[in-house]
């Protein structure tokens, strides 16, 4: 413990140690250095030594600069206190003449008041008033304390304020005799002396009510003629409106006149005063006007009845008031209008006058905004405002009801000319709709407009667009459309509101006419928000951004219109789909099912001469689209075309995936899609490639020349296809080329998971892995049959049966000498049948095992080939395999004859090659090798296999001495499963290796096919 | 930027004086205004909220309650997808009209419209109907009940965010009210329109 710390010290003194002698170091540097510089320093100091001299005399002539300063600051400030009394000095004398002149000017106007007042020369007097009121009269105070002769100036100002008392009295009275006697020139003498009197208020207010009486006159004049106007003049209609339009006009009149009047002599700012008093006039008369207008025009029974009616029509379809022509309403609303307009105008009009001349007057921000409050509240509290209120509301009303009405009625009136696509509802409902809006617009409400357009809106989506809903719903009578009997009589059936059932003719017509109707009425949805939103910047120009907003929320209720009509369209595109197309289409797309898709070159060359189907298919589809290319609007026509080209190419894909085709049975089919592509992109104006995304990948597809150059389209790669098919379609478009070229197998893969030896999920599995597997010698898809074998031979063992079908196709591959070329026709093949005996056993052992038997017939060594005999075990085992698949397979082989000749035959690789499939790629079990007669060359050469083969493999393959007996040898292998020469059951080797022969060639189409299904992998 | 998700119609309606403009300056400026005048015609105003993550942009009618502005505002319902229904506790007769101003409803709005009672001015000393009294008439008439101060700004916010929520809700269920002059779809299912419609998408 102690001693582990003292060790610990000693290590941490240490390193103190160590850094102490490093800072030495460093310090001894520095102090190298410093010596180093301490030479230079030196002869600094030297240097500045010599100078000390001369600073000495510096700071001597600067300390004089410094007094020097001092007494001229002093001095200065001085100077600056004397011309700060002398200021004071002046101001005291400017005030003191200020107040000398006001005395004298005192002095001046008490006594020439007087004598003005005598003379009745009121402008004189008024001025020496005036002065008087200008005088600072606090100051006139001080300065009569200040003085001795008080009295005498006292005097002058009682005087003067008496004099002022006596001509405001006089001036009053003046005004009003001159009111009295209509004399002009005295009104407007006495109008100006006022505010030299100090009655600015009184003058503006005694003025303007002379001015307000004579607009009320005026008035009553004007009144009084609107209302004898005989009925025949050409204003008649809108006489009321003419008469307010006077009245403003005269009211404007007066103000432009009298406002420079008002601003010379009383100043700026007074208008909005002398804009109050006219205003009470004006809502007098205003008023007036709009109640002789409601009694003639029988305004309120009218917006009652129409109340009346709303209310009516939507409880029931009572029919038994008179309903109101709208026609009979439009002069009406005209005059509404233009009345309101005019209101409208002029309070723009005072708005824009009162604030330009506070703009002017009133530089105060404060008082500004006062008056623009004040302005607010007079118009706000106005009688004027109040009838402009009213006057909406009645337009409102009317022009709703207008508007719904017009449009019911273009509705009920419905006419279809010949040779239109679009019936007459249609113009005229947005004539009126646009005759409503304008209208509001010349309103110059924002609120109004706002009104009509949002009624716009309701009456288009649900008055308009159910009429149009209601047709398309009555459905499109299947068949063809004939025009020159449709136009005939739909005219009339449709202003009978109902369609006979029997008349299909006309039921199409209608349904078409509807359908167009709705595609137009979308363009003129969306011209009509252009046009209102550009008509209504115009009239109303200053729109702030909260009216914008509103405005644009109220056009926006215009688009929802459009996605109704835009609804509407799709469901009658649909109708059409299910009556007209999809059945008519159908018969002529499942005509490719009669077609042979498994053409020999002869057949191809005769096809492409004769019609083929895609022909007959485009005539077709030719026939039925040109019976609506004309009736139909374009847009909509081409929503058909897409419906169109949607369903045929579902339905082709449909019967192409019930086809199969062989390579040209696919070259074919693809030019038949592209011919079928290109006469749809004819046709229309879109793109018609999407919609054939599908069928071109699958045409691609059987096309291919062989079909594992899918890869080449397939994957991540550069060049692969952004797929629309999905990997199990794809599959299963594959399949299609694939099948006519089966292997032939008397078992079905269903037939062994119905056994339940393997399961459809394990076969589906390795089925997908197949697709995805990288692997090029693989193939993309295997038979159904053979996979089952694989995972038979693999006890279902997903993975093991994975590696299985690699090693089966590797091994296949590498070794086409064994595996290639099983034609029994080869010569090297019967030769090897002549030199040994192939015999496949017929029967199975009691495990289910299936046996070959294989011998020496002739033991010239000279005859024998390796490659041939192993080519034909194989073929063997292909034999057991054609029927009920067996568990396993067990070898049983002669070896008698084999001599160390035969051993020279034989090569390393192949028989590597050989055991690696036999015991991991073969499709079916390896149970045994039993090797009979051994002999001493045999031994070496198994001596030689075993240092390739593994245990497992060994621990197969038995061999057994020459002198087996027979009964040692049917323990091995049951004497069922024997030839007679072995002591077994069955017939002799020389006939069953006759009968074998015959198996074999019953195999050969399947070798043939295996060969070619094997290939077309690419490597 | 415009970057909201769904986009509601919130209208307010009752009598004149309720105090329809003060809730809505209350919820959209923050502020009970002093002294401002009746409200002529409408008036419109938008506030952008968030529920959730999502950000919902209310735009709000504020509508006038004097009679003479009727004919404008009715033409604002059929729009709305929700209303609100004000009256002044302080005040018999603005309640007393109620039954009037759902006749106006009924009449021209949507029927799936969200329809919600709100009792103002709670801060006066001088209530005239109790809060039982109102929640019963909107509970008898299928609303919702809130009772507000725009002065003390009480349940104002309250009111808009719960507004918002449940049209949100209502938006994911396809639901929105949507004026359907005889509530009939083409081929019975019900109209997908409104999604596209009445909420923009907008990205
Ligand atoms: N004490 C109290 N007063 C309120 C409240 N809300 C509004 N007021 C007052 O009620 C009066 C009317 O308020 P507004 O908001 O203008 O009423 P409105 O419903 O918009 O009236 P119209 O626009 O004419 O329909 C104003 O004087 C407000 O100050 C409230 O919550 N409490
Ligand atoms: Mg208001």
């Amino acid at each position: 413990m102690t001693e582990s710390k003292y060790a610990e010290l000693q290590k941490s003194y240490q390193q103190e140690l160590k850094k102490l002698e490093k800072e030495e170091d460093a310090l001894v540097d520095e102090l190298n250095n410093m010596l180093n510089h301490k030479v230079f320093l030196e002869d600094k100091i030297k240097g500045f030594a010599k100078l000390i001299p001369t600073l000495k005399v510096i700071k001597h002539e600067a300390q004089d600069l410094v007094n020097t300063i001092n007494n001229i600051s002093e001095s200065s400030e001085k100077i600056s206190g004397n011309i700060r009394s002398l200021d004071n000095a002046r101001n005291r004398v400017d005030e003191c003449q200020a107040r000398v002149s006001d005395l004298i000017d005192l002095e001046i106007c008490s006594q020439g008041v007087q004598t003005a007042i005598l003379d009745s020369d009121y402008e004189k007097g008024a001025a020496h008033v005036h002065r008087f009121l200008s005088m600072d009269q606090s100051l006139l105070k001080r300065t009569a304390n200040d003085m001795d002769s008080t009295s005498s100036m006292l005097k002058s100002v009682r005087t003067l304020q008496d004099a002022a008392s006596q001509l405001r009295a006089i001036v009053t009275h003046k005004f009003t005799e001159a009111v009295n006697a209509e004399d002009l020139v005295s009104i407007e003498r006495f109008f100006k002396i006022f505010p030299l009197l100090g009655l600015h208020e009184e003058g503006i207010k005694e003025f303007c009510s002379y001015l307000r009486s004579k607009v009320a006159v005026t008035a009553e004049k004007n009144l009084k003629s609107a209302l004898n106007t005989p009925a025949s003049d050409k204003r008649h209609t809108v006489v009321y409106a003419d008469t307010l339009t006077l009245l403003y006009e005269g009211l404007a009149r007066v103000t432009d006149k009298q406002q420079p009047l008002i601003e010379t002599y009383y100043g700026p700012g007074r208008l909005l005063a002398a804009i109050s008093i006219l205003q009470k006039e004006c809502d007098v008369q205003t008023k007036r006007v709009l109640l002789e207008w409601g009694k003639t025009r029988q305004i309120n029974k009218k917006i009652q009845m129409i109340n009346e009616l709303s209310r009516l029509s939507s409880s029931s379809s009572f029919n038994k008031i008179d309903r109101i022509e709208p026609k009979d309403l439009d002069i009406l609303i005209v005059e509404i209008t233009l009345m309101h307009f005019r209101i409208e105008l002029y309070i723009r009009f005072i708005h824009r006058k009162i604030m330009l001349d506070a703009e002017v007057g009133v530089p105060n921000q404060e008082d500004r905004n006062k008056i623009v409050k004040s302005l607010e509240q007079l118009i706000k509290n106005s009688d004027l405002s109040q009838c402009k209120h009213e006057l909406l509301s009645h337009y409102l009303r009317l022009e709703q009801y207008y508007m719904e009405e017009s449009v019911a009625k273009a509705v009920a009136m419905d006419s279809l000319e010949t040779g239109q696509q679009i019936s007459s509802m249609v113009d005229d409902t947005f004539f009126i709709i646009r005759k409503c809006i304008r209208r509001s617009i010349s309103t110059g409400s924002l609120d109004g407009i706002c009104v009509i357009i949002n009624n716009a809106c309701r009456v288009l989506e649900s008055d308009f667009s159910e009429v149009l809903r209601g047709r398309l719903r009555q459905g499109y009578p299947s068949g063809y459309l004939d025009l020159t009997q449709a136009y005939n009589v739909l005219q009339s059936s449709i202003q009978q509101g109902r369609l006979q059932s029997s008349d299909t003719e006309q039921s199409r017509m209608a349904f078409i006419v509807a359908l167009n109707n709705s595609d137009n009425s979308t363009e003129y949805v969306e011209a009509l928000c252009d046009n209102v939103l550009k008509e209504i910047e115009q009239a109303l120009p200053n729109l702030n951004d909260n009216d914008r907003g509103k405005l644009e929320s109220c056009l926006s209720g215009l688009s929802s219109v459009t996605i109704n009509l835009k609804d509407i369209i799709d469901y009658g595109i649909q109708q059409l789909r299910s009556s007209a197309i999809k059945p008519r289409i159908n018969p002529w797309v499942d005509q490719f099912l009669n077609m042979n898709h498994h053409l020999t070159d002869d057949e191809l060359s005769a096809y492409e001469a004769g019609e083929s189907f895609v022909q007959t298919l485009i005539m077709n589809l030719e026939t039925l689209l040109s019976s609506f290319k004309d009736v139909l609007t374009s847009s909509n026509y081409d929503l058909l075309t897409q419906v169109l080209t949607a369903e045929v190419t579902q339905r082709l894909e449909k019967v192409i995936m019930k086809s199969t085709f062989n390579r040209l049975g696919g070259l074919v089919l693809d030019k038949e899609v592209r011919s079928l592509a290109g006469y749809i992109t004819a046709t229309t104006s879109w793109s018609v490639r999407d919609k054939f995304a599908r069928l071109t990948q699958i045409a691609t597809v059987l096309n291919l020349e062989q079909v594992s150059e899918i890869y080449d389209y397939w994957g991540s790669h550069d060049g692969a296809l952004t797929w629309r098919l999905t990997p199990t379609e794809l599959r299963g478009v594959i399949a299609l080329r694939l099948e006519k070229m089966s292997l032939d197998f008397n078992f079905t893969a269903s037939e062994i998971i119905k056994e339940g030896k393997t399961t459809q999920a394990s076969v589906t599995e390795l089925k997908k892995w197949l697709f995805t597997n990288t692997e090029k010698f693989v193939p993309v898809t295997i038979q159904d049959e053979l996979i089952v074998l694989f995972l038979l031979s693999c006890d279902n063992d997903i993975e093991l049966a994975k590696k299985t079908i690699k090693v089966y196709y590797k091994i296949r591959r590498e070794c086409p000498d064994i595996f290639d070329n099983r034609s029994l026709e080869r010569a090297e093949l019967q030769k090897a049948f002549k030199t040994m005996r192939f015999v496949t056993i017929p029967v199975r052992t009691v495990n289910n095992d299936a046996v070959v038997y294989i011998s020496l017939r002739d033991v010239n060594t000279s005859n024998f080939e390796m490659l041939p005999s192993m080519k034909l075990s194989f073929m063997l085992m292909d034999t057991h395999q054609y029927g009920n698949p067996p568990d396993g397979i067990i070898f049983l082989v002669d070896m008698e004859g084999f001599t160390a000749m035969h051993l020279t035959k034989l090569r390393p690789d192949p028989i590597n090659k050989y055991f690696i499939y036999l015991s991991e790629g073969l499709p079916m079990k390896f149970k045994a090798m039993y090797l009979l007669n051994s002999n001493y060359f045999l031994e070496k050469l198994l001596g030689i296999i075993k240092m390739f083969l593994n245990q497992e493999v060994m621990k197969k393959i038995q061999v057994f001495q020459p002198g087996l007996s027979l009964d040692e040898l049917a323990e091995i292998i049951p004497k069922q499963c024997l030839p007679k020469e072995l002591g077994g059951e069955l017939e002799g080797q020389e006939e069953l290796s006759d009968k074998t022969l015959q198996l074999l060639r019953n195999r050969e189409k399947f070798w043939e096919v295996e060969e070619e299904l094997r290939k077309s992998v690419k490597c | 930027m415009d970057d909201y998700k769904f986009l509601f119609k919130v209208v307010l309606v009752g009598n004149a004086g309720v105090g329809k403009t003060c809730l809505v300056r209350r919820f959209t400026q923050g502020l009970f205004p002093p002294g401002q005048g009746a409200t002529i015609g409408v008036d419109f105003m938008i506030k952008t909220v968030e529920v959730g993550n999502e950000k919902v942009k209310l735009q709000i009618w504020d509508t006038a309650g004097q009679e003479r502005f009727r004919s404008i505002t009715q033409s604002y319902y059929r729009s709305a997808h929700a209303l609100i229904l004000v009256y002044d506790i302080s005040s018999q007769p603005t309640f007393d009209c109620l039954p009037d101003w759902l006749r106006e409803i009924e009449e021209y709005a949507s029927n799936k419209v969200l329809r919600i009672l709100v009792g103002n001015k709670i801060d006066r000393e001088d209530r005239e109907i109790p809060a039982d009294v109102g929640e019963e008439f909107a509970e008898r008439h299928n609303m919702y009940y809130l009772e507000t101060s725009a002065k003390e700004s009480d349940n104002v916010e309250k009111l808009f965010m719960q507004i918002a929520e449940d049209l949100m809700k209502q938006a994911r269920t396809r639901d929105l009210p949507r004026y359907d002059s005889n509530n009939q779809t083409l081929d019975g299912k019900t109209s997908t329109i409104s999604d596209s419609s009445c909420c923009s998408r907008l990205q």
